[in-house]
C-alpha cells in the first residue's frame, strides 16, 4: 500500500506550482496540513497528474501539461535515447520512461506546456515523432431521465428480429469497453474529500450493475486510477457497455444488443470524483471542476493493447479529441493485427465548428475500425454528430432535439443523483437505474454490439466485418456522386443488423 | 424355319436403248452399274439372319463337328451364313481364337425365337417372338425410378449455400416407344439445407442460419432409341418447368422464394434390358436461365443459370 502523499510534499514540484496558482484563481485553497489516508491498492493516479488535469481543465488545455509520448526512431539505443532527452530542461534519464508499446511516456515537470515539450524533441534526430499526451473526453451528453418511449434505438434497429437470428451472441465474445470503467466490485471504499467546510474522509459504496450479471465482467483493468478494482465514478463506462450488452428478457431495465458477451472494462479515463478523491487526500482544500478529468492518449493506447492482447474481438471507444495521436493510430493498428474490430465515435461537436476527432479520423484509413456518426429518433443526423469524409457509418446516438428526452438513448447506469458533483458531498455508486444520454459515445457502442453478433457468427475478420457493416447499412441523405453510396453526413448510412446478420442466400 | 434371299435385283445396260449409248452414256451406265453393285452387296449384307439360343450351354461345333467350337448361354443371339440339314451354320461368337470362324448349332437348340430378319417370307416364329430388332417395330410403355447427382451450372452459388456445387437427385416417370421413338415425362426432386452466407470478392462467411434450397424439375422428353440386343443407346431433348424453393429460418413471408421457370434439356443414355426390367445409365444437361443471379450468393458469382449437369441411373419396367 502507498500513503498518500500530503500537497506539501509536492508543492516543490513545478506540476504543483502552476496548480497552485490554478486553485488559487479557482478560489479554492490547501490545507496544510491533510488527514492522512492510505488507499487500498496503490494509485496510479498520482497528485501531480490530478493537479495537471485540474490545470488542463482551468487553462483549456486539451493535453496533460508537462507530458509526451516519444517514438524513437528504429534501432536508437538507450543512449540514442538520453541523448534526445537531455535537449529538455529537466534532463530526464531513460529509465524514468514509461513504456507503451514502441512509444514512451515522458513526464517533465519543469516544462508544463506539452507542446514546446514535443517541439524540443522532435528537432532531435533519435525521435521519430513526438506529441503532447492529449487530454481525450467522452462523447457524451447526459441528459436527466425522462420516461416516454424508451429504446426506439433498438426499434430502429429491428434487434427483435435481430434476436431471433442472433440471441445475443454467446460467452466467448469478448467485448472492451475502453472508457470511465464497469464497476467490477460490491464493496465500499473510504475515500477523502471537501464537504464545503473540511476534508472529510466518507465511505463510498460501489456495487455491480444488477442488470449486469457479475459473470459476464471479465480482465477489468484499470490503466489509470488505481491498481484496484475497476470503479466507474462517471457512469459514461457503464451506461456504453449497457447499450453493448445489458442482461436483456430478464424484466429488468433496459435491454442490451450483444447480451450474451462478456464485458471487458478498460479504465482510461477519470473524472470529477476521482480526481477530487485524490486531491483531497492530499490536502486541497474546495472542489475541483465538476468536468474536471478526461482520458489521456497514452491510457487509452495501453488500454486498446491490453484488450487485444487478452482476447477482445471488439473495442469500443466512445472518447475522442481534436488532436491526433499517433501513439493512438498504432495501438489500433496492433488491435486490428490482433484480430480486433474497433468502433470509435466521430464527435459531438458539429455546432462547435465540426472539428476534425481523433482516433475516429483514423477509422478511414484503417480496415476493421469504423467511426460512427450519431441519429436522432427520426433517423436524421443528430444535430451534434460530427460529418466528414472519414465517417463510416451512423447508429442511434439520440437527441433531446427530438422529442425531449424521448430521444435520448435510454440504458442502465449509475444512478446520476447519487453522485452529482456539487450537491453531492458523500457520493454513492452502488445503485442503478436508468438513464437517457445522447451523443457520438451512445452510437459507438450499438456498432460494437452489432460487430460482437457478426463476430459470433463466423465474421472474424475485422476488416471483413467493416465491409459486411458498409455494404449493408442503409444510405441515407444527399447522394454524393464523388462517393457513391456514402456521404459525409451519414457515412454509408444506418447500420442494419438484420441484413448483415441474416447475409445471403442462393438468390436473395 | 427361316429362309434366305440374297442379292438384289438392278437395272443393267440392257435395259438402255443402244442407240443412246454414247461415251457419255457409257460413263453414266458404269456409274449406276456400280451403284447396282455396292446396293448388291449391302443388300446381300443385311440378309444375314440372326438366331436366339433357347437352351442354355449349347454347343457350336466346328465345321468338321470333331470339337467344340464354343459353348453358348441361352438367349446368345447368332448370325447365320447358312444351313445344313438340321444344323444352322453360324459365326461363332466370343473371344476366343475361333471369334469370327463359322461353326454348326444344332436348329433343335434355337428352336422357337430364332427368325431371318429380313426374311421374304415369314415362315418362323410369330410376330410375338421376334428378337428385340423386330420388336423395336412395336408400341411400348415403361414406367421408371431414377436417382442420380446433379452438378449445378451455378456451382460456386450453391457450393456456397450448401458445401457442394450439386446434390442428390430423386425422381420417376414413364415414357412410351413407339419403335425407336420415345416420349416421356419425369419428375425429380433435389432439396439441400445449408446455411446462408456473406460473400465479400468471392471469399465465404457462413453465418449459420440454416437455408433450404429446393428443386423440383418437371420434364418433357422426346427422342431416338438406338436398338440393339444388349445394350440401347438413346438421345433426346425436352423442355420443362422448375419449382424453386428458397427458405430459411426467421425470415419473413416475403423473404422466403417459391416460384417457377422454364427448362430446357438434352438426354443421352445407354438401356440394358434383362426380360421386362431395363436399367439406363443417362446423362442429362439442362438450362434454365436467368433464373439467379439477381440477389444472394449468385449475384456475388454472377452466375444466372439454375440448370446443370445430371447423371443418374433409371430402373425401367416395361417393354
Amino acid at each position: 500500500m502507498l500513503r498518500m502523499r500530503t500537497i506539501g510534499k509536492i508543492a516543490g514540484s513545478g506540476v504543483a506550482a502552476g496548480a497552485f496558482a490554478l486553485v488559487l484563481s479557482s478560489r479554492v485553497s490547501i490545507s496544510a496540513q491533510a488527514e492522512s489516508w492510505t488507499p487500498p491498492h496503490r494509485m496510479l493516479l498520482t497528485p501531480e497528474r490530478a493537479l495537471a488535469m485540474v490545470l488542463a481543465k482551468d487553462r483549456k488545455l486539451d493535453y496533460v501539461p508537462g507530458e509526451v509520448l516519444v517514438r524513437f526512431r528504429e534501432g536508437v539505443s538507450a543512449a540514442g535515447q538520453q541523448r534526445a532527452m537531455m535537449s529538455l530542461r529537466s534532463k530526464p534519464a531513460p529509465s524514468s520512461l514509461r513504456w507503451v508499446g514502441d512509444v514512451a511516456i515522458l513526464s517533465d515537470p519543469s516544462e508544463l506546456d506539452a507542446t514546446i515539450l514535443a517541439a524540443q524533441l522532435n528537432d532531435q534526430p533519435e525521435v521519430a515523432s513526438a506529441e503532447p499526451n492529449y487530454l481525450y473526453r467522452t462523447s457524451v451528453t447526459p441528459n436527466d431521465p425522462g420516461f416516454a418511449q424508451r429504446q426506439w434505438n433498438m426499434t430502429a434497429l429491428d434487434m427483435p428480429r435481430v434476436w431471433d437470428i442472433n440471441p445475443g451472441a454467446n460467452d466467448s465474445m469478448i467485448v472492451a469497453v475502453v472508457d470511465s470503467g464497469l464497476t467490477a466490485v460490491s464493496r465500499s471504499y473510504l475515500f477523502q474529500t471537501w464537504n464545503g467546510q473540511s476534508t472529510q474522509t466518507v465511505l463510498v459504496p460501489f456495487g455491480f450493475n444488477p442488470d449486469f450479471t457479475a459473470e459476464r465482467i471479465v480482465s477489468a483493468k484499470d490503466f489509470v486510477f488505481w491498481e484496484g478494482p475497476v470503479l466507474d465514478m462517471e457512469g459514461h463506462g457503464t451506461h456504453v457497455a449497457s447499450t453493448i450488452g445489458e442482461d436483456t428478457d430478464n424484466a429488468m431495465a433496459e435491454a442490451g444488443i450483444a447480451y450474451r458477451v462478456k464485458i471487458m472494462p478498460v479504465k482510461v479515463c477519470v473524472g470529477y470524483w476521482e480526481v477530487q478523491f485524490l486531491l483531497s487526500s492530499t490536502g486541497f482544500r474546495g472542489t475541483v471542476p465538476e468536468d474536471v478529468g478526461g482520458c489521456p492518449t497514452s491510457e487509452i493506447a495501453e488500454g486498446i493493447r491490453y484488450a487485444a492482447d487478452n482476447g477482445a474481438k471488439v473495442i469500443n471507444l466512445s472518447l475522442g479529441g481534436p488532436e491526433p495521436s499517433m501513439a493512438l493510430r498504432e495501438a489500433l493498428k496492433y488491435a486490428v493485427g490482433k484480430g480486433a474490430f474497433v468502433s470509435i465515435a466521430m464527435g459531438n461537436e458539429y455546432e462547435e465548428g465540426n472539428p476534425v476527432d481523433y482516433p475516429a479520423a483514423y477509422a478511414a484509413e484503417l480496415d476493421g475500425v469504423m467511426s460512427v456518426g450519431a441519429l436522432g429518433p427520426s433517423l436524421t443526423r443528430a444535430y451534434y454528430s460530427n460529418t466528414g469524409p472519414h465517417l463510416e457509418i451512423s447508429a442511434p446516438g439520440g437527441s433531446d432535439r427530438e422529442g425531449g428526452a424521448s430521444g435520448l438513448i435510454w440504458q442502465s447506469t449509475i444512478l446520476r443523483a447519487d453522485s452529482m458533483p456539487g450537491s453531492v458531498m458523500s457520493p454513492r455508486f452502488d445503485r442503478y437505474a436508468e438513464a437517457g444520454f445522447e451523443g457520438t459515445s451512445m452510437a459507438t457502442p450499438h456498432v460494437a454490439g452489432i460487430a460482437a453478433l457478426m463476430i459470433s457468427q463466423g465474421v472474424t475478420n475485422p476488416a471483413a466485418v467493416e465491409t459486411v457493416i458498409k455494404k449493408t447499412a442503409r444510405f441515407l441523405g444527399a447522394p454524393n456522386p464523388a462517393t457513391p453510396g456514402r456521404n459525409q453526413a451519414y457515412g454509408y448510412g444506418l447500420i442494419q443488423p438484420r441484413v448483415a446478420l441474416r447475409g445471403s442466400g442462393l438468390a436473395q | 424355319m427361316a429362309s434366305f434371299s440374297r442379292g438384289s435385283r438392278c437395272v443393267g445396260p440392257g435395259s438402255l436403248s443402244e442407240a443412246a449409248m454414247n461415251v457419255m452414256h457409257r460413263a453414266l451406265i458404269r456409274l449406276v452399274a456400280i451403284s447396282c453393285l455396292l446396293v448388291a452387296h449391302a443388300a446381300s449384307a443385311s440378309a444375314q439372319t440372326t438366331i436366339r439360343v433357347n437352351v442354355d450351354r449349347s454347343t457350336i461345333w466346328t465345321l468338321d463337328f470333331l470339337s467344340p467350337a464354343a459353348i453358348v448361354r441361352a438367349g446368345t443371339i447368332l448370325t447365320v451364313v447358312g444351313q445344313r440339314r438340321d444344323w444352322y451354320e453360324v459365326v461363332v461368337p466370343g473371344l476366343d481364337g475361333l471369334k469370327g470362324q463359322t461353326g454348326f448349332i444344332s436348329k433343335s437348340l434355337v428352336g422357337d425365337g430364332t427368325a431371318p430378319a429380313s426374311s421374304p417370307r415369314r415362315v418362323g416364329p410369330p410376330p410375338a417372338a421376334r428378337t428385340p430388332a423386330v420388336r423395336s417395330q412395336r408400341l411400348g410403355f415403361a414406367g421408371f425410378g431414377q436417382f442420380g447427382y446433379t452438378r449445378f451450372a451455378a456451382q460456386n452459388s450453391f457450393q456456397a449455400i450448401t458445401g457442394q456445387g450439386g446434390g442428390a437427385v430423386v425422381g420417376g416417370g414413364a415414357e412410351v416407344r413407339i419403335g425407336g421413338l420415345f416420349v416421356g415425362g419425369s419428375i425429380d426432386r433435389y432439396t439441400q439445407t445449408g446455411q446462408r452466407v456473406l460473400v465479400i470478392d468471392r471469399e465465404v462467411i457462413g453465418l449459420g442460419v440454416p437455408d433450404t434450397i429446393s428443386l423440383v424439375p418437371m420434364t418433357a422428353l422426346a427422342g431416338w432409341r438406338f436398338e440393339h440386343p444388349y445394350a440401347t443407346p438413346y438421345v433426346g431433348g425436352g423442355i420443362g418447368t422448375v419449382l424453386f424453393k428458397e427458405e430459411s429460418v426467421a425470415a419473413d413471408p416475403g423473404e422466403n422464394i417459391q416460384t417457377r421457370f422454364m427448362s430446357y434439356h438434352a438426354v443421352a443414355g445407354v438401356e440394358f434390358r434383362n426380360g421386362w426390367v431395363a436399367t439406363a445409365f443417362e446423362v442429362e444437361y439442362s438450362r434454365i436461365p436467368d433464373a439467379i443471379g439477381v440477389g444472394g450468393a449468385s449475384a456475388a458469382f454472377q452466375e444466372s443459370n439454375l440448370g446443370g449437369v445430371v447423371g443418374r441411373i433409371k430402373i425401367l419396367v416395361g417393354r
